[in-house]
C-alpha cells in the first residue's frame, strides 16, 4: 500500500515564523497584553523572593521558649500555630513541649495557655482565651491567653496508673481475670497504638496510656482501654480517687477505626462501690457514656451524687462493646 | 503551519540537552523514593533475563523464565523499566561510565524529561512558531513538581514524554497523510501502553479529533481521506504493548485482565487536600484545578490563558456570533456559517491536555498521585504558554518596532521565565511541596493543608545528622521510606553505612524519624508513646516547614 504524497504547501523557511494557526489574519494584541504578562512574571518575582528571603526563626524560637520557661507553671498549656509548625516549636521548647501538652484532651482545665504563633497564625482550639499579653520575636508572636472559665480538676485518673489501678477481665459471672501491672517495655510499629513501656497486660490486650490519633489527626493522651467483645467487661478500678461534682471526660476511637463504620458502639459505665440498705456493699453505676463509629474525639460528663463529692473511694470503669474490639481510649478527670 | 527545519531539531535537542544536563546535575541530592526502590528491583530482575538472551542462554523465552524475572512489579508495564535496566547495564555495569547505580538507572528517566521538552518545542514551532517552540520548552521545564519527577526512575514523566510524542506522531500523521507517519502514530501509541495506563483515554482525544479533522476531505485524496493513524494506532498500538512486554508472551488475555483490573479497582492512599485526608471516594472535584493553580508557576498559567485566547473565540464566540446572525436573520457572514473554526492542531492540543486532567472530575478517581498523574497534559499546555508568549512578543515588537530583533524576546522572556527558573531550583530537593508564590509558596501549601511530601524520598536530607549524631551502629525506623531505598542511600555512600535501617519497629530502634504528612501523624504518635517524649531532637525543614522529625529513644 502507498499513499500519495501530502499535498503542496508554502512552508516558511528555517527561522521564519509561522502563519498563526487560524486561517483568519492574526491580530497583534494590545501592549497591555505584554505589559499584564510582564508583570505577572515580575509580581511572582518578587513574591518568591520575599518567600525564600524570610529569615530563619530558629533563634526566635529560642527567644520565646526563654520567656516561657521563667513564667511557666505545670499547668500551663503550651501549643504552636500554624498547626504545622508544631514540631518545629517542639523541637525548640525541647523539655517544655511535654507530652501532656503536645497531645492535650480538651483545653478547658488550663487556666492559662501560652500560644506561639508564626505569622499572626492562632491555634483553633484557643480561639476564646483572652490575650493577655504578646512579645514578638521576628516573624513570631508569643501570646499569653488567659481561660476565661477554667474548670478545677480534683484529680486526674491518668495518673492513677500504676499503682492507682487495677485492670481486669470482668465477667458477667461478676468474676474478675486480673491483667497484671507490667514494665515490659514499650512495642511500637507504624500503624497500630503502641503498647506503651509500662502496662496492664490483658488477654489480646494491653492498656495503658498512650497518644492516640483522633478522627480529626490530632494526638490525644489518653488511656488505651480495648474491651473484649461480647458481655465480658474490661474493668478499670482506680484508686482513692477524689470525687467532684462530675467526672469529666473525652474518648474517641483511633481514626482508622472511627472511620470504619462496621462497628458496634463502645460503651463506657462508671460506678463506684456503695453500702446497700441492708448494709451490704454494691456496685452502683453512677452513669454510662457511649461512643459510636464517627463521633470523634468526643467530651462526655457523668454527675457525681453530692454525697460523693470531696470523698475519696475507688471508682469503676466498665468497657464494654458488643461487637469485636475496638481501639478505644478515653481520658477522664473529677471536677 | 510550518515544518520544522534541521535548526529546529537542533534547538529541541539542544533545549532537552540542557535539561538533561540540569537533572543529572542535582540528582544525588535527591534521596530515593519508595517506588524508586521498587522499580530498581525490577531493573535489576530485568538486566539478568536481559543478560540470558544476550548470552544465548538456552529456555530464556520459555514461560517459566519469563516468569521468574517478569513477574515482579507486574503491575506496571515493563517499557520504562527495562530501559532502567539497560542503562544500568550499558552506562554503569559494563562500561563503568557512570559510577552511581543510581544515576544509571535513573537517566532513562531524566532523557524523557528531555524529549517532552523536545516535543514541546516541535509542537509549538509547527503550529506557532520558534519563538513558541523556546517559550513552551522552557515552561515545561520550569515547572517544579515536574523537575521533581523528571529526576526519577519512575513512569510519570515518562508517560508525560510519550503522551506528548503519540499526539505528535499522531498530528504530523493528520497533517501529511503519509504511511510513514501512520505507522509511527501505531508505534507511538504502542509505546505509551507500554508506558502508562495513562494510554487509555488517548482514544477520547483522536476519536473525536479524527471525526473533526477528517469531516471533509479538504485538498486530500484517495486514501488520505481515511483516518489512517487511528487505524494504525487500534492495530499497532497492543501490538506493540504486548510484544515489548515479555510477561504478556504468555496467558495473554488473562493477563491484560488482571493488569486493567488492578488499576481500575486501585486501592486509594492517602492524599491531603485543604487540611482533609482523603483515601477513598468521592474525590474532590476541585482537586485538579486548584492544584493546578497552586503548583504551576503562575505567569505559566496567563500565558496558557493568553495562548488560548484565539482558540476560544474561535471555537466559542465565532459561534455565538453566527447564532446571533441567524436567529436575528442577517444572513451568514463572509465565508457562511462556520467560517471560523479552530484549527485542527490547536482542536488537538485542547483535547490532548483536557482528556488526562478530565478524569480528575470524576468522583471515583483517586488523587493520590498529587499532580503526578495529569503530568501529560502539560507539554500540550505548554505549547498553548508559547503561543501565549508569541503573542505578548508581538505586542511588544509591534509597539518598540525599532528594537533589535531578539530583543523583545529576551527582554519578555527574562521578565516571565525568572520566577519560574528560581521557583524550580529553590524547590529542589523537596519538589512535590513546591506550591507558587500566590498561595504562599511551601509555607503557603502547609497552612493551606496541601500534600508536603509522599514516598519518603526526604531522608537523604538526614545525612548530615546522622553522621554527626548517630553512634556507629546504632539504628534508626525509617518510616516512610523502604529499606531498598535506604540501603540503595547507603551503597552510594550518601549515608553512613554502618547505620542499621529499620522499617517496621519503632520501639527496637534508637531513633525514629517521621514524614510529616497528614495521615502519617499515627506514625507519630506511637513513637511519642513508645519513646514517651514529643520532643524531636532534629527536625528537617524546607522554608521553615518540618519534613521529617526525628526522635531518640529514652535510654
Amino acid at each position: 500500500m502507498t499513499a500519495e504524497a501530502a499535498p503542496e504547501t508554502k512552508e516558511p523557511a528555517a527561522g521564519e515564523e509561522a502563519p498563526p494557526a487560524s486561517a483568519a489574519p492574526a491580530k497583534v494584541p494590545a501592549l497591555w497584553v505584554a505589559g499584564v504578562v510582564a508583570f505577572v512574571g515580575l509580581a511572582e518575582l518578587v513574591l518568591h523572593v520575599g518567600q525564600v528571603s524570610a529569615r530563619d526563626p530558629g533563634a526566635d524560637y529560642a527567644t520565646l521558649a526563654a520567656s516561657v520557661r521563667k513564667e511557666q507553671k505545670s499547668d500551663d498549656l503550651v501549643v504552636f500555630a500554624p498547626l504545622w509548625t508544631d514540631p518545629v516549636g517542639r523541637q525548640a521548647f525541647g523539655d517544655l513541649a511535654t507530652l501532656d501538652r503536645a497531645a492535650f484532651s480538651d483545653v478547658t482545665r488550663y487556666p492559662r495557655a501560652f500560644e506561639v504563633s508564626r505569622g499572626g497564625a492562632r491555634h483553633p482550639d484557643l480561639l476564646g482565651f483572652r490575650v493577655e499579653a504578646e512579645e514578638h520575636a521576628g516573624d513570631l508572636t508569643l501570646r499569653r491567653l488567659v481561660n476565661p472559665a477554667p474548670e478545677t480538676i480534683a484529680d486526674d485518673l491518668l495518673r492513677h496508673v500504676g499503682a492507682g489501678l487495677e485492670v481486669s477481665r470482668h465477667h458477667a459471672s461478676g468474676k474478675d481475670d486480673m491483667c497484671p501491672f507490667t514494665a515490659g517495655g514499650a512495642q511500637a510499629g507504624p500503624w497500630d497504638p503502641s503498647r506503651p513501656a509500662q502496662y496492664y497486660g490483658c488477654p489480646g490486650a494491653s492498656v495503658g496510656v498512650i497518644v492516640l490519633v483522633d478522627a480529626g489527626y490530632r494526638p490525644r493522651r489518653c488511656l488505651f482501654a480495648p474491651p473484649f467483645g461480647g458481655s465480658d467487661a474490661l474493668r478499670l478500678r482506680f484508686h482513692d480517687v477524689t470525687f467532684g461534682k462530675a467526672i469529666v471526660g473525652h474518648h474517641g476511637l483511633h481514626r482508622v477505626h472511627e472511620q470504619q463504620k462496621t462497628g458496634a458502639p463502645v460503651s463506657t459505665a462508671f460506678g463506684v462501690d456503695a453500702e446497700t440498705p441492708d448494709g451490704k456493699i454494691a456496685e452502683r453505676e453512677l452513669g454510662r457514656v457511649t461512643h459510636r463509629e464517627g463521633d470523634g474525639w468526643t467530651g462526655f460528663r457523668v454527675e457525681v451524687p453530692p454525697a460523693l463529692v470531696g470523698q475519696k473511694g475507688d471508682l469503676f470503669a466498665d468497657v464494654t462493646t458488643a461487637g469485636a474490639s475496638r481501639y478505644y481510649c478515653f481520658e477522664a478527670t473529677t471536677r | 503551519m510550518r515544518d520544522t527545519t534541521r535548526v529546529d531539531h537542533g534547538i529541541g535537542l539542544g533545549i532537552a540537552a540542557a535539561y538533561v544536563a540540569w537533572l543529572y546535575r542535582t540528582a544525588r541530592t535527591l534521596g530515593f523514593s519508595r517506588d524508586e526502590s521498587f522499580y530498581f528491583d525490577a531493573a535489576g530482575r530485568y538486566a539478568a533475563w536481559f543478560h540470558m538472551v544476550a548470552n544465548h542462554q538456552k529456555g530464556a523465552t520459555e514461560r517459566a523464565t519469563i516468569d521468574q524475572f517478569w513477574s515482579t512489579n507486574h503491575e506496571h508495564p515493563s517499557l520504562v523499566k527495562s530501559l532502567f535496566s539497560l542503562s544500568w547495564m550499558i552506562f554503569h555495569e559494563k562500561s563503568k561510565y557512570i559510577a552511581d547505580s543510581s544515576q544509571a538507572l535513573r537517566l532513562p528517566g531524566m532523557l524523557m524529561g528531555g524529549l517532552a521538552l523536545y516535543v514541546t518545542y516541535l509542537f509549538g514551532v509547527r503550529l506557532f512558531s520558534r519563538t513558541a517552540g523556546i517559550a513552551g520548552a522552557a515552561a515545561l521545564a520550569l515547572m517544579p513538581q515536574v523537575f521533581y519527577h523528571a529526576h526519577l526512575a519512575c513512569f510519570d514523566v515518562a508517560a508525560m514524554a510519550m503522551w506528548a510524542l503519540c499526539v505528535y506522531a499522531y498530528f504530523c500523521a493528520t497533517e501529511k497523510r503519509t504511511i510513514g507517519w501512520a505507522l509511527w502514530a501505531g508505534v507511538t501509541y504502542g509505546l505509551l501502553l507500554e508506558t502508562k495506563h495513562n494510554a487509555w483515554i488517548m482514544p477520547a482525544v483522536v476519536l473525536p479529533h479524527a471525526l473533526y479533522t477528517y469531516r471533509s476531505a479538504g485538498p486530500f485524496k484517495g486514501i488520505q481521506r481515511f483516518p489512517l493513524p487511528v487505524l494504525a494506532m487500534a492495530v499497532l498500538g497492543p501490538l506493540v504493548f504486548v510484544g515489548l512486554w515479555p510477561w504478556l508472551w504468555n496467558d495473554t488475555e488473562a493477563r491484560i485482565r488482571e493488569y486493567a483490573a488492578f488499576h481500575l479497582n486501585h486501592e486509594y492512599y492517602n492524599m491531603e487536600y485543604f487540611g482533609r485526608n482523603y483515601n477513598g471516594p468521592p474525590s474532590p472535584p476541585s482537586y485538579a484545578p486548584v492544584m493546578i493553580a497552586a503548583s504551576v508557576p503562575t505567569v505559566t498559567l496567563v500565558l496558557f490563558a493568553l495562548g488560548l485566547t484565539g482558540f476560544f473565540r474561535r471555537l466559542l464566540v465565532e459561534r455565538v456570533r453566527d447564532a446571533v446572525r441567524f436567529v436575528r436573520r442577517l444572513g451568514p457572514p463572509a465565508g457562511g456559517y462556520f467560517a471560523q473554526l479552530p484549527e485542527s492542531g490547536e482542536v488537538l492540543l485542547f483535547l490532548a491536555l483536557m482528556a488526562p486532567i478530565a478524569v480528575f472530575f470524576l468522583p471515583k478517581t483517586p488523587i493520590f498521585g498529587g499532580t503526578k498523574h495529569w503530568f501529560p497534559a502539560y507539554p500540550l499546555l505548554c505549547v498553548f504558554v508559547g503561543h501565549g508568549f508569541d503573542q505578548a512578543v508581538r505586542a511588544f515588537r509591534a509597539r518598540f518596532s525599532r528594537l533589535q530583533p531578539g530583543l523583545p524576546e529576551a527582554l519578555l522572556g527574562l521578565a516571565v521565565f525568572t520566577a519560574p527558573a528560581l521557583e524550580t531550583a529553590h524547590s529542589h530537593p523537596f519538589g512535590i511541596s513546591a506550591y507558587v508564590p500566590l498561595v504562599g509558596g511551601t509555607r503557603g501549601g502547609a497552612t493551606l493543608g496541601f500534600n508536603r511530601q509522599f514516598w519518603g524520598y526526604t531522608t537523604e536530607g538526614l545525612a548530615s545528622f546522622f553522621q554527626s549524631t548517630m553512634k556507629p551502629g546504632e539504628s534508626v525506623y525509617i518510616h516512610d521510606t523502604t529499606m531498598g531505598a535506604f540501603q540503595a542511600l547507603q551503597n552510594e555512600g550518601r549515608i553512613r553505612p554502618d547505620i542499621r535501617g529499620n522499617a517496621w519497629s519503632i520501639s527496637d530502634a534508637d531513633y525514629a524519624i517521621v514524614h510529616h504528612e497528614l495521615h502519617m501523624i499515627e506514625s507519630e504518635v506511637n513513637i511519642w508513646t513508645a519513646y514517651d517524649t514529643a520532643h524531636p531532637v532534629y527536625v528537617l525543614e524546607h522554608d521553615g516547614v518540618p519534613f521529617i522529625s526525628v526522635y531518640r529513644r529514652r535510654k
